[in-house]
């Protein structure tokens, strides 16, 4: 008896053991980034970390006379909150974040050169898309499936239900209107003013990837791998193509290619396409699928894949440099800040690495304790 | 291999039951009876060894044994194993058909978070795993028609521990969680086994079980997905009508509380 006394005890132990390593929330994802042209705004769980571009170091504050790394919050709270969205960034020094955090729901407005809090929005789902700030509005897409519109000052300016899914995908802009991607298969052009529906189309499959907007064109990838080009003005598709694999990030753009990579089980493809037509020009096979969008540069593009690599090719598809971390995973799109490549690779002891255009390691990033 | 196994079979096939039915609480449920059912033998054999032990430890020659080697625990171990034999008992076949059941319950609480996943990074593994030819089966259960999953159910998020807002209260009710408790401490209550003393170690331990397994549950249902909580109760409900078929069902224990004794099970009509 008293081994089914012990037993029972191992077994309720290891079961709350195994349900919590299992999936209980919060559930994380993979990091975001962020840029005002000289630092780097980066939301990795617990922290939105800020850093300097020309050597990876934190931007610090002097708080009640100490100087401190500056990131937000200052102090880790990671019950309430936790960040993965790419923070949105305004001239002032705003910056606006969503909270994933089990145990807080809420729309941050900070500033950026203090961390302190100017005001918040309560919700009561998490936020995992980032905010587009449009000349003096911030337009949130909520884990309630709800955009909403505030004024700088955090007035609730409107809002408007889309989904009956969490909204996921970052808005986009052409200046006049804002275009949103959804998961469950709706693209939708918002008037920013009054939050009314210009437009939507049925695209018949989930979208997790913000749209590029490019020339009065958007292009979107769907999880069946179809890639649109649609007519921002209407929606009307100019034509559609069908990728190997299911389609996860932003498509990049460049001299008239599109750039985009896929997941194609394990494995992974990276497509270049005639972005007036949709013709393939050439295409790429990877071990590792490609989750992430990549960055398009004057001379070269630059895609990251979940087995850890950083493949960077020039626009006919050449190899041009390479590096890996074998054991990590990389979901997020490289970021350009000024003359370096940033990456954000999960589960590194580094949070970022920085690359000159070459290749050449600049700085790695690993937050102070 | 879990994955392979485990999760990716579990996942499917919930995500089969929802493509009929497009209601994803009602595919839990649906499955959760499934498995019951796919396991009934094994419950079956577990509680007839659990009989059998009682039976067991009720018996004279146990009682001797026990007075008889109280200050010498190997040889009482030794005489135990040989009544264990002669009587064609396994003393740990009550212990291994629930250890069996344990990884079931961790795939398929697997298989929900990831059916519902909560963020894309949960997703890619639900889109890596649906198996290509569900389509074949139905339509809707095409990668366009399931994903997104609708996790609504009844006033609940299934990907989120559930609480009911009531305003003016500054905290949510977990009303799924409290469900979660009461049913687990009705189907533990129902389903005890009877003791041959109050005093014995299996009824401290079933005293034990009737407290620990709800509030375990509760406060699983209180952190975790709620969909894991629907599964709990659903569980519950089945488990003691497999038990009443089984004419295993002690309905006197309801009204026992606060002591040791527990009841003996209602004689089967007919027998």
């Amino acid at each position: 008896m008293k081994f089914n006394r012990l037993f029972l005890f191992a077994l309720l132990a290891t079961l709350t053991l195994a349900l919590s390593a299992c999936g209980a929330p919060p559930a994380t994802n993979w990091p975001g980034m962020s840029t005002d042209g000289d630092l780097i705004y980066l939301s990795s769980n617990s922290h939105v970390y800020i850093v300097q571009v020309q050597n990876g170091t934190e931007s610090t504050a002097n708080i009640s006379g100490k100087i401190t790394p500056l990131r937000f919050p200052i102090e880790a709270d990671p019950g309430k909150m936790s960040f993965y969205a790419p923070p949105a960034l305004a001239e002032d020094g705003l910056m606006v974040v969503g909270s994933a955090a089990a145990g807080g729901h809420a729309l941050y407005a900070a500033d950026s050169a203090t961390g302190n809090v100017r005001w918040t929005f309560d919700n009561t789902k998490p936020w995992l898309g980032g905010a587009l700030i449009l000349e003096d509005a911030i337009f949130a897409p909520s884990g309630d499936g709800t955009l909403y519109a505030f004024n700088m000052s955090g007035s609730k300016l409107w809002e408007k239900n889309l989904s009956t899914h969490a909204l996921w995908t970052t808005p986009v802009s052409d200046g006049n209107y804002i275009y949103l991607a959804t998961l469950d298969h709706k693209m939708y052009c918002l008037d920013p003013n009054s939050g009314n529906i210009v437009w939507s189309k049925d695209l018949d499959n989930g979208m997790i990837g913000s749209p590029a907007i490019v020339d009065g064109v958007l292009y979107v990838g769907t999880l069946d791998g179809n890639l649109y080009s649609i007519d921002a003005s209407n929606g009307n598709t100019n034509w559609v193509k069908s990728l190997e694999g299911s389609i996860w990030g932003t498509p990049g753009f460049g001299e008239g290619s599109l750039y985009i990579g896929t997941v194609f089980g394990r494995a992974g493809k990276f497509y270049a396409l005639d972005a007036a037509t949709g013709e393939v020009k050439w295409f790429r096979d990877e071990e590792g699928s490609i989750v992430a969008g990549p960055l398009v540069t004057n001379e070269q593009v630059v895609y990251v894949t979940e087995l850890g690599r950083i493949q960077s090719l020039d626009i006919s598809g050449a190899p041009k440099w390479q590096d890996n971390f074998e054991k990590n995973k990389i979901f997020t799109t490289p970021l350009l800040v000024q003359d370096t490549i940033v990456v954000a690779p999960m589960g590194s002891q580094f949070l970022m690495v920085a690359y000159d255009l070459n290749g050449a390691k600049k700085w790695t990033f690993t937050p102070a304790k | 291999m879990w994955d392979l196994l485990i999760v990716n079979p579990f996942t499917n096939i919930l995500l089969l039951i929802y493509a009929f039915v497009g209601n994803f609480g009602v595919s839990i449920i649906l499955f959760t009876i499934l498995i019951r059912i796919a396991t009934h033998p094994i419950m079956a054999k577990q509680i007839k060894s659990g009989a059998a032990m009682q039976e067991l430890m009720a018996s004279e020659e146990w009682k001797k044994i026990q007075e008889k080697y109280k200050n010498d625990k190997e040889k009482l171990a030794q005489e135990q194993m040989r009544i264990y034999q002669e009587r064609g008992i396994n003393p740990f076949g009550s212990c291994l058909p629930t250890l069996i059941q344990f990884p079931i319950l961790i795939g398929f609480y697997q298989s929900i978070v990831r059916a519902i996943s909560a963020t894309p990074m949960q997703m890619i593994d639900l889109v890596r795993g649906i198996y290509p030819w569900l389509e074949n089966i139905t339509a809707k259960a095409s990668l366009s028609a399931l994903i997104p999953i609708n996790s609504q159910f009844l006033w609940m998020d299934l990907g989120q521990p559930e609480r009911v807002i009531i305003p003016g209260l500054a905290f949510g009710i977990p009303v799924l969680a409290i469900i979660v408790g009461l049913t687990t401490f009705v189907q533990t209550k129902l389903t005890m086994t009877p003791s041959a003393s109050p005093n014995d170690q299996t009824a401290m331990m079933n005293q034990q079980m009737s407290i620990m397994m709800p509030l375990m549950l509760f406060y699983f249902s209180l952190n975790f997905a709620s969909g894991l909580a629907v599964y709990f109760i659903a569980s519950n409900l089945v488990g003691i009508l497999q038990y009443a078929a089984l004419g295993k069902v002690n309905w006197n224990n309801l009204l026992v509380f606060g002591s040791n004794k527990t009841a003996a099970p209602a004689k089967k009509s007919g027998k």
